[in-house]
Formats: C-alpha cells, sequence, structure tokens
C-alpha cells in the first residue's frame, strides 16, 4: 500500500508510525517543505521516503501520482493547507485521503467540503473529561469513521434515564455492556440486569441514537 | 356598465389575481423547499423548488384561464394533450430525474465509491440532474443515465475497499521451480504497491509453458494498469516472455 503522509511535524510521527504498524511491507512517502524536517524525518523514520517539496508543488505532485497512491493523509501544521490537499486529492480519485485538524473548530468546514475522513484529535478530551470526572448523563465514547456508528456511554441517574435506555436498547436491539457503578467492574447482561448508578455502554448507528441522545439531555439539563 | 361587463371585470381581476398568488406562493414553496432540501444538495433542492414554482404557476394560468370561461373543455382538453405530448417527448429526461431523486434520497452510493450497476462497474465521478459519471477500472469515463440506476441492481463496494485482482499469467518456460522463483522475486518488487501479501493460487504446467493464476490486493483501482505493466517489465528484465490476461 503506498501512502504519502503530508507533513512533518509532531501529528505526522503518529500516522507514520501507524502506517507503518498497519503495513510493514508497505510504501511510506513523508512530504515536508523544510530541508532541516526532511533531514531529521529520514533519521526518525529510515523505512520512510522524506520529501522535500514547496507548498505550491504538493499538488502537482498528487496529481502525478494519482494512480499510485492508495493513502493520502494531510497533517501539516495548517487546516488551511490540510483543506486544500485533501479536497485536490479527493478531486484526483485518491481512495483514501485523511485530513487531520489543528483546530477542532475548523471541523465543519472540512465536512461541508465532503472530506470523508476528518480526524480531530481533540475530542478525546471531551469523552476523558466525562470519564474521568465521572459525572456525565451521555459521554460519546467513539465515532466510527468508516460507518455511521458510534459507541455511546449513558449514566442511569434515575428511573426515568433506566426506563428510557431499557426502551432504546429494547426496542433496536442494541448490544451493549454494563459498567458496574457498585465494584467498577465491566459486566454482561440482560437489560433487567441494568441498576440505578450504573454506566450503559451502547454500540448504536446514528440514525438509531441522534433523536434519543437529544431528548436525553434536554430532560437532563 | 351592463352587468355582463361588470361581470367580465370581476374575471379579470380574479385571473390576475390568481396568476400573482401562484407566482408570490409559488416563490415562497421554492424558498420553503430550497430551505429543507438543502440536505440532499444545494443544486438539487433549488432544481426541484424551481420545478415546483414552475408546476404552481402553470396551475395559476390553468386557474386564471378557467376564471375567465374560456371554453373551459376546450382548454382542458388542450392543456391534456400538451401534457401529454410534454411527458411522452421528454419521458427519458423526466426518467432521469426520478433517477436523481432516487439516488439522493436512498444514497446508494456516493461520489468516489466504486460501484457495481448492472454490467458496469467503476468509481463514481459525479452524480448529475440526468446521468452519473464513472471511471471504469482500464480509465475510461462511463456516462450511466440515471432511469438505469431505477431498474438494476447496484452493488457499492464503497471507495474504499481493497479490491481483489485475479491475474492469469502465462510463461513460455517449463520448468515450474524456475517460474515459481522468478514469480517470487517479482511479487516482492511489486508488494510494496499492494494492500496485502499476493496469493499465489496455482501453478500448472500446460504443453511447454507454466500456467499460474494469483490475486492482488488493492486500493486504488486506477494501480492495475501500472502494476500489470511493472509486472510484465520485471519478467522482462530477468528475460522470462509472458502473456497476462
Amino acid at each position: 500500500m503506498r501512502s504519502v503522509v503530508i507533513g512533518g511535524g509532531h501529528l505526522a510521527y503518529f500516522v507514520v508510525t501507524t502506517l507503518r504498524e498497519i503495513d510493514p511491507k508497505g510504501r511510506i512517502i513523508v512530504i515536508e517543505f523544510t530541508f532541516e524536517k526532511v533531514e531529521m524525518l529520514k533519521k526518525t523514520f529510515p523505512y520512510a521516503e522524506a520529501v522535500l517539496s514547496s507548498i505550491d508543488k504538493v499538488e502537482e505532485y498528487i496529481t502525478e501520482n494519482r494512480s499510485l497512491i492508495d493513502v493520502l493523509v494531510s497533517a501539516t501544521d495548517s487546516d488551511a493547507l490540510n483543506l486544500r490537499y485533501a479536497k485536490h486529492s479527493i478531486k484526483n480519485e485518491i481512495p483514501i485521503v485523511v485530513a487531520i485538524l489543528n483546530n477542532p473548530l475548523n471541523e465543519p468546514i472540512f465536512v461541508k467540503e465532503n472530506i470523508r475522513y476528518v480526524i480531530n484529535p481533540y475530542k478525546t478530551i471531551i469523552s476523558k473529561v466525562k470519564e474521568i470526572v465521572d459525572k456525565f448523563r451521555v459521554n460519546i465514547i467513539y465515532e466510527f469513521s468508516r460507518i455511521n456508528a458510534g459507541i455511546y456511554a449513558f449514566k442511569i441517574e434515575n428511573a426515568e434515564i433506566l426506563r428510557k435506555v431499557r426502551g432504546l436498547i429494547l426496542k433496536n436491539d442494541l448490544p451493549f455492556f454494563i459498567v458496574s457503578s457498585a465494584d467498577n467492574r465491566i459486566r454482561a447482561g440482560s437489560v433487567g440486569d441494568i441498576q440505578i448508578g450504573d454506566v450503559v455502554c451502547i454500540s448504536c448507528l446514528d440514525k438509531d441514537i441522534r433523536s434519543f441522545l437529544e431528548r436525553i439531555r434536554e430532560g437532563g439539563s | 356598465m351592463t352587468p355582463e361587463e361588470y361581470f367580465l371585470i370581476i374575471r379579470v381581476a380574479l385571473a390576475i389575481l390568481s396568476i400573482a398568488l401562484a407566482i408570490f406562493l409559488g416563490s415562497k414553496l421554492r424558498e420553503v423547499i430550497a430551505r429543507n432540501l438543502s440536505k440532499f444538495g444545494h443544486a438539487f433542492a433549488s432544481k426541484f423548488a424551481e420545478i415546483v414554482r414552475y408546476f404552481l404557476i402553470i396551475l395559476g394560468v390553468v386557474i386564471a384561464f378557467s376564471i375567465l370561461s374560456l371554453d373551459i373543455v376546450v382548454l382542458t382538453g388542450i392543456s391534456i394533450v400538451i401534457v401529454i405530448i410534454i411527458l411522452i417527448s421528454m419521458r427519458d429526461i423526466f426518467s432521469n430525474y426520478a433517477g436523481e431523486i432516487y439516488l439522493r434520497i436512498r444514497r446508494p452510493f456516493d461520489e468516489g465509491d466504486f460501484i457495481k450497476v448492472g454490467r458496469i462497474s467503476g468509481r463514481v465521478i459525479s452524480i448529475n440532474s440526468q446521468d452519473v459519471e464513472l471511471v471504469s477500472i482500464r480509465g475510461n469515463r462511463i456516462i450511466i443515465p440515471n432511469q438505469f440506476f431505477l431498474k438494476n441492481p447496484i452493488i457499492n463496494r464503497s471507495s474504499t475497499t481493497p479490491t481483489s485482482i485475479e491475474l492469469k499469467m502465462i510463461f513460455r518456460e517449463s520448468q515450474v521451480e524456475r517460474v515459481e522463483g522468478i514469480m517470487m522475486e517479482v511479487l516482492n518488487e511489486v508488494r510494496p504497491e499492494l494492500f496485502e501479501d499476493p496469493k499465489i493460487v496455482s501453478i500448472n504446467k500446460i504443453d511447454d509453458k507454466t500456467e499460474v493464476n494469483l490475486v492482488l490486493h488493492i486500493i486504488n483501482q486506477q494501480k492495475i494498469k501500472w502494476l500489470i505493466n511493472k509486472l510484465s517489465g520485471e519478467f522482462y528484465k530477468r528475460g522470462v516472455e509472458i502473456e497476462i490476461e
């Protein structure tokens, strides 16, 4: 698999090491704009090819190699550049185009421009804080990128929420597990086993849970 | 003023009012429809809203004619004939619009996905009001009228799903061991471009030739041509003549 990573900063480090883990025999090309960073990349990632390019030549590179690139990850320090390269790659029919955000507030712009895979590295902050402080009504644990689905955690604060969550699970026949409040252990079971104080983690399609999330949040505020 | 003239003025006023009302309602409805259907794409929403607007205006004109008491039977007859002629002459266009509505609402695939519809397969470049543009594996641009999608099953392989390609290679070489050795060498050369390790399905000796069937997994379907050329080139470099099917 030929992967091209644009940008050689700290975001790219995680991307390159992951790509290497996914496909150790694959080809990884990192495009950077400064000579010093290219030299450093060569040392850090001896298995990857580090290419020095000017900002405006990257699109040319993508167009020339469009029939060979399988994955393109735009991970520069600028969201404007990431958007520009991602849009150009999609136009050039690169199968997997990923943009990594620097500023999470820019996410809607990428979505509006039909960039299907946008990684917001800051997203976990919300779910982590909720989990650590252990005070929430709904916590989005994980959102899948390839399918419109996710894993959601609901804290069963009272009988009303217990009834609603049980109803949601039964109505859509959803897989779930319970994080017990009594001993902080994870257990499987039937909906009848869910108790007030537990956290219920549900895996669910977005369309099945969207209106439910709104109802739960409205009820909780 | 005679009563007939008086009624005629009232009818003319009502007719003008009905046309004005139709234009007003058409404009308002266009805004509402464009706003509510924008999730299916702005171009599609504004086009649909425009059709509804014209329909309302035509309706207003017909009502105006009927208020003016022109011979309603004749008017209705003419209108029906005109509508039938339009429908017949533009049935393919309407059918394509219906196809677009289906594609926008049901969303069986998106731009960038790799699909198979009927016997045609390729990557979706654009979804338009009349047609869908694909690029086939061999790089040909294919325009498919939208109505085709209403009549044929669609297989969406998605843009990111790796595709398996089966290649049959015929070597003018009867020593299977030598063929296998060279094959492994060449496959190692192209492996970095593949999604996973290639699989040799079978190696058979046929007369003075050796037939090898192998499966390669790729993500970018545009890579097939390059891969075949690369394989041929690598074998050629090693002094081996092959035919690839």
